[in-house]
């Protein structure tokens, strides 16, 4: 039976710990801190004198707005393994899992609440630096609805990240050692599927130039390497700038038409078509996936949080 | 009724369980004795299912619970209390069972209710708003007993829960589980140390390397123990003849001398023991005490435990 948050005891017990910690307002003190002195440097490095409103220049706040972003998914990608590592590693240590698995409480519950847990902290924090995204809302440029939709693209990576977070929290034993090895997943997914694919495609050029056989007519996704941009789907970094690039702009940096991996495809792959459905929506493909994967990845730890897997009723098997 | 029937269980080649059985009835305060490594805990958590067995059947009242089926049932019917404490620090006392309460689908007024009842039980109320990082081991170790009683179980397990207890917290606490026991409920603590459940259990069972030796009432143990009783007797001076008249009894089976007085073993009723005082008495030995007492119950204990009386009790 699964629980709504609000009937969820482990949820309600983190949340409340979480809570009373001094640790929680003094690190949202401190990001808003240095939030706002590095947004003031933005301003009076690009704008001069920013008291004087006709001399705001628009297209600089889309570069502050994407800088901002970016520098908000890397705190997700730092902050989420290191959030969930202790989840289930934590009450492991402590002893009190055992104590908690022979209560009413599904594995699957449990699991949840340690998820939603440390999840709606990471939304916290990005729901208190959600001032510093609304600068631009005040010179235009963004309006609200494209605000909320590149939030929820960081709030569908948050959930992402953490549920591999809360799995190998719950394989391995050691705290300390599964937040290391959550940050080693997270750099994975991000940087090792990018270089992946470059290394992909890299062989797949040499491919198509040196090898006799493939001609122009035979090119495809494997001898090209493309297959490889598949993959990107589960990168949450090409979901987010997908949205981004859409919706704000990201400065021209890969030409000028705004369309997102679309684009990045249409300007590097022989085969894959930009235009092709699964490539022009990009971002809501490439979400469904990831949170496919993720409750896939928390139904797996569930499956795992005690190593018990009861008999048969009638099974003879030995499980040793 | 718990019944445990022919439980077995590996730890790669390790046979920690080797065909254990045991039974206890409702109502019963009993005690799990066995040395370290013997299998008393994992024979708990097998109990409790946090454990599987590679084969063998544990059943309350007659419902088997380690299949699929049994564990659902399992979760209400038992409490566990695990021999290390399993207290998050960072809650206060009443905060710690709210949230178990929450874990057992028990919220609001009936949370706090029965909070305040358990802690009422184990005697913690004016600890309910201390951090549980705060509290003493004695303390600690009634709130995790308050803790495993949230769902009101029938069968309460409770490993090594003495150990590292002053004797002030371990009284209390023995006085605690009789209080639960006198409420019906049925209570299994296991230990090292026989002495410590001799004076509070109704029967015991003697685990050894994963077997039980003996299963029964405290007094079907003492029965067991091949000397029958010993008397002591004590002197106030010169004991002059009281060796001679001891050794014209038959029911004095041996004498050895203790400080300032005699230990007999002896397999006689009381009415022999008082003819005997008696004689001593009017004989004019210097009586000080005169005591009947049962064989060491540790001896008793390490001779079950080595299979020494292994027949007699296979017997009994
Ligand atoms: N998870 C495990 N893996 C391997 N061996 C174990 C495990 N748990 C218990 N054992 C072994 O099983 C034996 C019984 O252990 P235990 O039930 O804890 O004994 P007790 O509680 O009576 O001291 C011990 O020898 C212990 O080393
Ligand atoms: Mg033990």
């Amino acid at each position: 039976m699964q629980r709504i948050m609000l009937k969820n005891a482990v949820f309600l017990k983190d949340v409340s710990i979480r809570s009373k910690k001094k640790r929680l307002a003094v690190s949202f003190f401190a990001l808003n801190l240095i939030a706002s002195m590095v947004f003031m440097l933005i301003l009076m490095l690009t704008n001069g004198n920013f008291a004087n409103y006709s001399n705001v220049d628009i297209q600089s706040f889309s570069w502050i707005y994407d800088g901002f972003i970016i520098i908000e998914c890397a705190m997700i990608c730092i902050m989420a393994p290191m959030e969930t590592g202790p989840a289930i590693s934590n009450e492991r240590e402590r002893q009190t899992l055992d104590v908690l698995l022979t209560t009413n409480m599904s594995h699957f519950d449990i699991i949840l609440g340690k998820y939603l847990s440390s999840a709606l902290y990471m939304l916290l924090t990005l729901v208190s630096l959600l001032p510093f995204q609304a600068v631009v809302l005040i010179y235009g440029g963004i309006s609200l609805g494209q605000l909320f939709a590149v939030m929820l693209s960081q709030i569908i990576t948050i959930m992402y990240l953490s549920s591999f977070g809360i799995y190998f929290s719950t394989v391995i034993k050691k705290s300390s050692r599964a937040s290391a090895v959550n940050l080693c997943v997270v750099f994975l997914i991000v940087a090792g599927s990018a270089l992946l694919c470059v290394i992909a495609r890299v062989i797949g050029e040499l491919n198509i130039s040196y090898n006799s056989s493939v001609h122009t007519s035979t090119y495809n996704i494997f001898n090209t390497g493309e297959w490889s941009y598949l993959l990107l789907y589960l990168n949450p970094a090409t979901t987010v700038f997908d949205v981004l690039d859409k919706l704000v702009g990201f400065g021209g940096v890969f030409s000028s038409n705004y369309n997102g991996m679309a684009t990045i495809i249409d300007e590097t792959a022989h085969v894959l078509d930009p235009n092709n459905f699964f490539i022009k929506h990009w971002a809501p493909i490439g979400f469904t996936l990831q949170m496919v994967t993720a409750c896939l990845m928390l139904r797996r730890s569930a499956s795992k949080l005690n190593s018990v897997k009861r008999r048969k009723k009638h099974g003879k098997d030995k499980n040793n | 009724m718990l019944e445990i029937t022919n439980l077995n269980k590996s730890f790669g080649k390790f046979k920690a369980l080797n065909g254990l059985s045991l039974s206890v009835n409702d109502g019963e305060l009993f005690g799990f004795v066995g040395a370290n490594g013997a299998g008393k805990t994992t024979t708990m958590k097998i109990c409790v299912g946090l454990e599987t067995a590679d084969n063998g059947s544990v059943k309350i009242d007659g419902n088997e619970v380690l299949d699929r089926k049994g564990s659902s049932l399992l979760r209400g019917k038992v409490g566990y209390v695990p021999d290390f404490f399993g207290v998050y620090a960072d809650l206060t006392a009443s905060e710690y069972l709210h949230f178990f309460a929450g874990a057992y689908n028990i919220w609001g007024k009936a949370a706090d209710s029965l909070t305040d009842n358990l802690l009422e039980l184990v005697n913690l109320s004016d600890k309910a708003d201390t951090q549980v990082d705060s509290l003493s081991r004695g303390m600690k170790q009634k709130l995790c007993v308050a803790r495993a009683l949230v769902q009101n179980p029938k069968i309460l397990f409770l490993d090594e829960p003495a150990s590292g207890l002053d004797p002030k917290a371990r009284h209390e606490l023995k006085e605690i589980l009789k209080n639960l026991s006198s409420m019906g409920k049925t209570i299994i603590i296991s230990s090292h140390i026989l002495p410590e459940l001799i004076e509070m259990c109704t029967s015991i069972g003697i685990i050894s390397h994963g077997e039980m030796k003996f299963n029964g009432s405290i007094e079907d143990a003492l029965s067991l123990s091949s000397g029958g009783e010993c008397i002591e007797i004590t002197f106030s001076g010169d004991p002059g003849p009281a060796l001679s008249l001891i050794r014209e009894c038959p029911f004095i089976k041996s004498a050895e001398p203790i400080s300032s007085g005699l230990r007999l073993t002896a397999s006689g009723n009381d009415a022999d023991y008082t003819a005997l005082l008696k004689k001593l008495v009017t004989n004019d030995v210097p009586v000080a005490t005169f005591s009947k007492k049962h064989e060491n119950v540790e001896d008793i204990f390490l001779n079950i435990m080595e299979g020494g009386i292994q027949n007699a009790a296979d017997n009994a």
